[in-house]
């Protein structure tokens, strides 16, 4: 079985232990508790392996056993100084903002400038949370796809509450760490 | 450092180590083995699989075995506690021997403590944030609304005086004409009911040309735009005219008026034609705001301050609802209770009344009781001694 370390970054309140505890234990709750330090879960998962040399671009690979280690990082100021020593040996990171709050999009390049300064080859996935709330999107998805772009990145609209795109969202940057 | 000293400090916490090899696999537990939830069964099991928060950072583990690194730490780690709540370590890895070998201390120390405070700080800290944040973006809709109402408001301020001054001119010309057939009978000699009928156009059009002159005030003064021009100015003359103006009016209900200037009063420092126009309003109201009979009292005195006059209104009539008391000098109100003295009027005069006399540095207020009637008061200043 195959480990990695993927951390999740971002401003406080914008979902980072929801879309955890989603993903791991299929759960939501609506109370927001603020994390302090980190909180590391573990989640087995199967994915497709990269294709073998020749398969042609569109072909898959052997199905890999993953097992995935996933920091959920305090979102809050305090923390910034010590984020440095969290984030060594991370092979992917997910950089999260909250759509319903823009300022947290424009802190997004500011994590990634930290996590690669520890970490220069991870891999990242971008993701927008909190789309079920409809009627308060401060962000289009276009803005978060034209910012992950720019890094290469996949970007995900998600909803820890309703799940929508989680897991998706988990398993590409799963794949993508293996390659 | 002595152990003397040391281990009454150790003593009060609560702390698991574990010893690790060359390997970065687990040779021995001690302290509290409840804290990392290890087990003597994971004795030679790789250190990075039994503490999960270790793995990816071999390197760094690799680095403190040589004394390239003097530790490392990883603060506030989050585990599931025995009663279910989050509980807190902070775990440091320190160089070791062992048997001569290079090898690790892995050392964790309860903080639960402590870290459930920073928590609740942080919780709330974040929380107030998030409001403070809400509220800016109520307060930017909020200024957003302010400023379209605004605009709306200098729309209609200059819809209305041009309105006003489109409407004053013809008025202007209707009222010279009717004053040429009424008073000069440039048509020749009129009949009673051609008297009458122009009686009534001539009131009609003096009422439109007053409510147009109301209008464009009111506007000059929401805009800052009206312009007093003070001057020294003899009262007791101004209070005459104004009585004279109206005696008629006051006549028509049958009112008695009184009137009472004191003798020693100073020239007041103000705009004579705004002074006339807030008097010759009160009393106007005075005697509309009347059940005919009533009494009316004009006083001019000087006032407990000095350095101003002070004018009051009074009169015996309907009074107004102390309910509806604070809005009385807001443009277009009129109270509830006209209907008994079947009393025309916009709800203009009193707010300009008011305005006019603050724009002199006076104030104007008043005191009512329903079925009684109201003193109104107002004061300007005193102008400079020779």
């Amino acid at each position: 079985m195959i480990s990695k370390k993927i951390c999740l970054l971002g401003d406080f309140a914008v979902g980072k232990t929801s879309l955890v505890r989603r993903f791991v234990y299929d759960r939501f709750e609506d109370k927001y508790i603020s994390t302090i330090g980190v909180k590391v879960s573990r989640k087995s998962l199967v994915v497709a392996g990269a294709p073998a040399s020749g398969g042609g671009a569109s072909g898959q690979g052997a199905p890999v056993e993953m097992s995935l280690l996933i920091w959920d990082l305090a979102g809050s100021e305090e923390f910034d100084r010590v984020r440095a020593s969290y984030v060594r040996g991370a092979a992917g990171a997910i950089l999260v903002c909250d759509l319903t709050r823009r300022q947290t999009f424009d802190s997004l390049p500011q994590y990634l400038t930290d996590l690669t300064a520890v970490v220069p080859d991870v891999r990242v996935a971008v993701v927008g949370n909190k789309s079920d709330l409809v009627d308060e999107q401060a962000l289009s998805p276009e803005e978060l796809t034209t910012f992950a772009a720019q890094l290469e990145a996949p970007a995900y609209v998600t909803s820890a509450k309703s799940g929508a795109h989680v897991d998706d969202m988990f398993r590409h940057l799963a794949r993508a760490m293996l390659t | 450092m002595n152990p003397e000293i040391v281990q009454p400090i150790l003593s009060r916490k609560r702390i698991a180590y574990a010893r690790v090899d060359a390997a970065l696999c687990l040779r021995a537990l001690g302290g509290d083995d409840t804290l990392l939830g290890l087990a003597p069964g994971d004795i030679g099991q790789p250190l990075v699989v039994v503490v999960p928060e270790l793995f990816g950072s071999e390197a760094q583990l690799h680095a403190v075995m040589t004394g390239e690194l003097p530790l490392i730490t990883v603060p506030r780690v989050n585990r599931d506690g025995p009663d279910g709540d989050v509980c807190y370590l902070d775990l440091s890895v320190f160089p070791s021997r062992d048997d001569d070998a290079a090898a690790l201390l892995v050392v964790a120390e309860d903080v639960t403590e402590l870290a459930r405070a920073e928590q609740m700080l942080t919780q709330q800290r974040n929380e107030l944030a998030l409001l403070r944040d809400r509220l800016a973006e109520q307060n930017m809709a909020l200024a957003a609304a302010n400023a379209e109402l605004r605009q709306l408001d200098q729309l209609k301020s200059r819809f209305v005086t041009i309105a006003a001054h489109e409407l004053r001119s013809p008025l202007a010309t209707i009222s010279g004409y009717v004053d040429l057939l009424f008073e000069e009978e440039i048509c020749g000699p009129l009949s009673e009911m051609q008297r009458t009928s122009l009686d009534v156009i001539n009131r009609s059009t003096a009422r439109l040309l007053h409510m147009v002159g109301n209008l464009l005030d009111l506007t000059r003064i929401e805009a800052g735009r009206l312009d007093l021009t003070l001057q020294p100015v003899e009262i007791s003359p101004l209070v005459h005219q104004v009585m004279r103006e109206l005696k008629p009016l006051a006549e028509d209900k049958r009112h008695a008026l009184e009137v009472t200037v004191a003798d020693d009063l100073p020239l007041a420092l103000c705009d004579g034609e705004r002074a006339l126009q807030v008097l010759h309003n009160l009393v106007a109201n005075a005697i509309k705001y009347t059940p005919d009979g009533g009494h009316i009292a004009v006083v001019v005195c000087c006032d407990q301050e000095p350095t101003f006059i002070r004018f009051q209104v009074s009169d015996t009539g309907i009074g107004i609802p102390p309910e509806e008391q604070q809005r009385l000098f807001e443009a277009f109100f009129r109270a509830g209770n006209v209907y008994q003295v079947d009393a025309r009027g916009s709800g203009l005069g009193l707010g300009i009344a008011r305005s006019l006399v603050e724009l002199h540095g006076g104030a104007l207020w008043f005191e009512s009781t329903p079925g009684q009637g109201s003193h109104f008061y107002f004061t300007l200043p005193v102008g400079e001694p020779d």
